[in-house]
């Protein structure tokens, strides 16, 4: 079973792309589960997946990729054992850590016969918030882009070309290996490229070492 | 606390920079709604609520998002940048006269409770704008304004 994380700050187009890329991976012949993740109580986006009929579960009142990583798990493994989905896309809050969500995904691995593998972790970039969105949430906005193999350049029907090139050239700082895409999840542009990545390319299994390297490079610690 | 745990609360704490509010609301409209009223309704609530978290200090929307489920159909709204306005998607066949209305809030700038007390300021202007009876289902205040959903037990 394959877990596709799509990450990114609050609003910068994640459950809009997610929504076309599961229906352009069950046109493909996939069966696709979508998992939603909210620190807060309730979260608004499973019933709006659900409206399209795709098959959306809500955890909510917590990180997955630490705090209730626990039932990130039992979600999956209930998942896999009950609906059987080839492909699930997970969207994590806005907080959570990618690769800390690749370890949760894994502890699946412990509750049911089930061997997970990765697409690659995807990042969005919301290319017409970029200056506002590094004079407020700047470390969580390079947490995400940091861990990402995937960067997308999101909104570039409406962004200008001087803010896509700002977005551009702050990837490349944080994330100089990561690839760059350019969307728009409004006029489904690379939409077909990003289904694509899902289905036919992977990301390692979760490893420590690297996981604390990422943060260690967040933070400069010792 | 291990400095990797020390290192990714750090992290999650930056989180908690941004104030959150939610709430599950029902509105009655006796006269009954159509879906192009609907769609006012629901663009003039998410701006109010948005315009009300900034008038009292907000300085970035994460996103000011609501569900609207109707024995008629469902719409879905999503305020992130109120320059571009509210991103509605409508699926409302006819006019109806009950609603459940689920609204969350995340703004940057201002904490969890001024947050709420500036959502329900802008709650209720629309409401009475509109003329509509309202019923608060639930308040997810008291759940969202913690820090220690954050902490490894």
């Amino acid at each position: 079973m394959k877990i596709a994380q799509i990450a990114g700050f609050l609003g910068s187009g994640k459950t809009t792309l997610l929504i076309d890329v599961s229906k352009e991976l069950v046109l493909r012949g996939h069966r696709i589960a979508i998992i939603v993740n909210d620190v807060g109580e309730i979260n608004v986006d499973a019933r709006f997946i659900e409206s399209y009929g795709l098959k959306a579960k809500e955890i909510s009142g917590g990180c997955i990729c630490c705090q209730i990583a626990g039932s990130f798990a039992n979600t999956l493994a209930i998942l896999h054992d009950t609906f059987k989905p080839d492909i699930v896309i997970v969207e994590p809050s806005g907080v959570a850590i990618p690769w800390g969500l690749k370890r949760a995904a894994e502890y699946s691995e412990a509750e049911t016969n089930v061997i997970i593998e990765h697409a690659p972790v995807i990042t969005l970039v919301d290319a017409m918030r970029i200056d506002l969105l590094m004079d407020s949430v700047k470390r969580l906005v390079e947490t995400q882009i940091r861990e990402a193999d995937v960067a997308l350049i999101n909104k570039i029907d409406a962004a200008s070309e001087e803010q896509i090139e700002k977005s551009r050239k702050l990837i490349r700082g944080i994330n100089p290996t990561a690839e760059i895409m350019l969307v728009s999840g409004r006029n489904q542009i690379g939409l077909k490229e990003v289904a694509d990545l899902i289905e036919k390319r992977v990301s390692p299994r979760y490893d420590e070492a690297v996981e604390k390297e990422l943060l260690r490079k967040q933070y400069g610690s010792a | 606390m291990e400095e990797d745990d020390e290192l990714h609360l750090e992290l999650h704490r930056a989180a908690d920079e941004l104030g959150k509010f939610a709430a599950k609301l029902r509105i009655r409209d006796d006269k009954g709604m159509t879906p192009e009223r609907a769609k006012k309704f629901m663009d003039s609530l998410l701006t109010t609520v948005t315009k009300e978290c900034f008038h009292d200090g907000a300085d970035l929307i994460g996103h000011v998002k609501a569900f609207m489920n109707t024995p008629t159909g469902t719409m879905m709204g999503s305020l992130v940048d109120l320059e571009i306005g509210v991103q509605l998607t409508p699926s409302l066949e006819r006019k109806f006269h009950e609603a459940d209305i689920t609204l969350h809030v995340i703004v940057h700038g201002i904490w969890d409770d001024k947050v709420r007390d500036a959502a329900r300021r802008g709650i209720e202007k629309v409401i009475k704008q509109y003329g509509v009876k309202l019923e608060v289902l639930q308040d997810y205040f008291e759940t969202e304004k913690s820090i220690e959903h954050h902490l490894k037990k």
